[in-house]
């Protein structure tokens, strides 16, 4: 049982995190512009300056700008020096190179700034609860609580063994590693058995599903806007639980079947509504009605939705099932606000550990 | 109480002490297992170096799935279970399709293009086994070849807003790879084409609206389904 407990987990956990390691070239040029010197600081709320918001030229993205659109890539935000917390965001690992934390910055403007209005029944409304861009911000802020960046590294210790899992070289995007910590904390017994997690050096508590801590890959920035938007709704996605289980919490991947066009990768999803499910709606409802989008970034989109469709394998259930909320789970008594404030003394022990000036 | 009942004592306290640190230690580790070695393995297939490496992983996943009965109800669905959910259980796993080769001739787009022009168009496209080919190595990503698509099918949309002559050889294009009667492309562009020439055709429906019925007619399920799903998300 025990044996069969741990392959369980090792699969689970395994589908969880290699499904989100994207791996690719670069889809677009570099994106980043330049850091800007710290403008006025702004009021943050939880502990370190916002970044500096600054249009660039449209296009920014590498997209053309057609007939005055130009797209939510063009609104590249800065983070300035010791500023790596946003004020309706995740915490941002203080470790956390500019050009990282301005990509991520971004995204995380975009999703909010996405001017998009689903209709109210669809399976936006039934996911996100809501047909607005507010709606997934609250989403993503429920399950996505803090992001490390690729170039620092986790650590787990087990009595005197200690593994360091480094940020994703290569073509990596993105892990929610914090789902896959919890899991391998609840089947071995946690603190109890000695097991212990860190960022850097500083130690974390994967007290729940949604502990939200997502591991940037070196990738990350390079990818498309449109792309990286939905990576984070996709791997916040995996924080969420089918059932109060820990087998099938993070809603892991699965083999795609023969005839499959990826038949025998471990590129498809059949649990409940998973990552790549969740994905498509998302990337739908910006197709279809996003007013600040540009052509090319709504085009990224709809294909990027079809490709996630296909490995959908229990699509027809989802699309037939009248349920008007789907399934979206997280263990009782887990509040997202506390536990993301409960988060700032790791934030804090972070800025000493990566010498961060205030 | 006697001296030899406060050894007694003490002995039995100790025996506990060690019985309860050997069953709390066994209960982690009955198997041995080290779950910092679950950890590894766990990054280690997400974040493949490479091709190879990356299939070996694949194929290192597959073989503990195959060698471990399912112990709970989610984990037996989870197990493949061939055809019946599977959006494309109908087309076999073949590894290599060829380009597409004569154009397909419907409706009234069918004079918009020259001969040439379509295969010109449909062999820019990524074939089937391109794009598989790039999954092999990322599983869980849009491919690029896919993605970059994104400029060229925005072009045709513009052009299809700027003039009904534009708005023709882009319903062309998109008729072409939606149709894809050699199954040479992937599903997800099929459907991307087909959501592309829907959206060109409601804007011009006296001269594309027959086309269009026309193309969904002549779509294989499998398009049509995805594309219907896509639509009612």
């Amino acid at each position: 049982m025990i044996l069969k407990s741990k392959i369980v987990l090792m699969i689970a956990a395994a589908g969880l995190v290699a499904g989100c390691n994207k791996s690719s070239a670069p889809s677009a040029p570099e994106t980043v512009a330049q850091p800007a010197p710290q403008k006025e600081p702004g009021t943050p709320s939880n502990g370190g300056s916002p970044g500096t918001k600054q249009p660039v030229q449209p296009g920014a993205d590498g997209t053309p700008a057609p007939q005055g659109k130009p797209g939510l890539g063009s609104l590249v935000t800065l983070c300035d020096d010791g500023g790596r917390a946003l004020a309706d965001g995740p915490w941002i690992d203080p470790g956390t190179n500019l050009v990282d934390c301005s990509g991520l910055s971004t995204v995380y403007n975009a999703i909010k700034t996405a001017d998009i209005k689903a209709t109210e029944g669809s399976h936006f409304d039934k996911l996100f609860a809501g047909t607005s861009a507010a709606a997934t911000m609250k989403f993503l802020n429920e399950r996505v609580h803090y992001v490390v960046p690729s170039n620092v590294s986790f650590k787990l210790t087990f009595g005197a063994d200690t593994r360091e899992i480094p940020g994703g070289k290569g073509g990596v995007v993105a892990a929610n590693l914090g789902m896959a910590f919890w899991m391998i904390d609840t089947k071995f017994g946690g603190k109890e058995a000695g097991i212990k997690y860190f960022v850097g050096s500083t130690p974390i508590n994967p007290t729940a599903p949604a502990n939200g801590f997502v591991h940037l890959g070196e990738s990350f920035v390079k990818f498309d806007i449109i792309q990286r938007m939905s990576t984070m709704i996709h791997e916040a996605r995996h924080s969420d639980c089918e059932a109060l289980t820990s087998e099938v919490c993070g809603l892991p991947h699965a083999k795609c079947p023969t005839g499959h066009a990826y038949a025998d990768m471990n590129a498809c999803e059949d649990k409940a509504v998973g990552p790549y499910f969740t994905e498509a709606v998302y990337e739908q409802a910006l197709q279809q009605s996003c007013k600040n989008c540009s052509e090319t970034e709504m085009q990224v989109a709809l294909i990027a939705a079809a490709e996630s469709l296909t490995r959908v394998l229990n699509l027809k259930e989802i699309m037939d099932s009248k349920e008007t909320r789907l399934k979206v789970d997280m263990l009782p008594g887990f509040e997202p606000k506390a536990h993301r404030e409960s988060l700032k003394s790791v934030f804090e022990s972070r800025r000493i550990e990566a010498g961060v000036r205030k | 109480m006697s001296k030899s009942n406060v050894v007694i004592v003490a002995l039995l306290a100790a025996i506990a002490l060690v019985a309860y640190q050997l069953w709390s230690r066994s209960s982690v580790r009955t198997t041995k297992e080290n779950p910092l070695d679950v950890a590894e393995s766990v990054v280690e297939q997400a974040s493949p170096q490479g091709q190879v490496q990356s299939q070996d992983t694949t194929s290192a996943a597959t073989t503990s799935l195959d060698s471990v009965q399912p112990t709970t109800t989610s984990l037996a669905e989870s197990q493949p279970t061939g055809a019946s959910a599977a959006p494309n259980a109908t087309l076999p796993a073949t590894t290599s399709m060829p380009r597409p080769s004569a154009p397909v001739q419907l409706g009234q787009t069918a004079a918009v293009l020259s001969h040439q022009e379509e295969l010109e168009w449909k062999n820019s496209l990524p074939t089937r086994d391109e794009v598989r080919k790039e999954v092999a190595s990322d599983t869980h990503h849009t491919p690029k070849t896919l993605t970059d698509l994104a400029p060229t099918f925005a072009k045709l949309m513009e052009d299809a807003e700027t003039s009904v002559d534009g708005a023709r050889v882009a319903f062309r294009k998109f008729e072409l790879c939606a149709q894809d009667r050699d199954k040479a492309f992937v599903p997800s562009l099929r459907v991307a084409c087909f959501t592309n020439a829907k959206r060109v055709a409601k804007k011009y429906p006296v001269d594309l609206g027959p086309s269009l019925v026309a193309l969904e007619k002549n779509l294989d399920p499998e398009t049509r389904g995805l594309a219907r799903a896509y639509e009612t998300l």
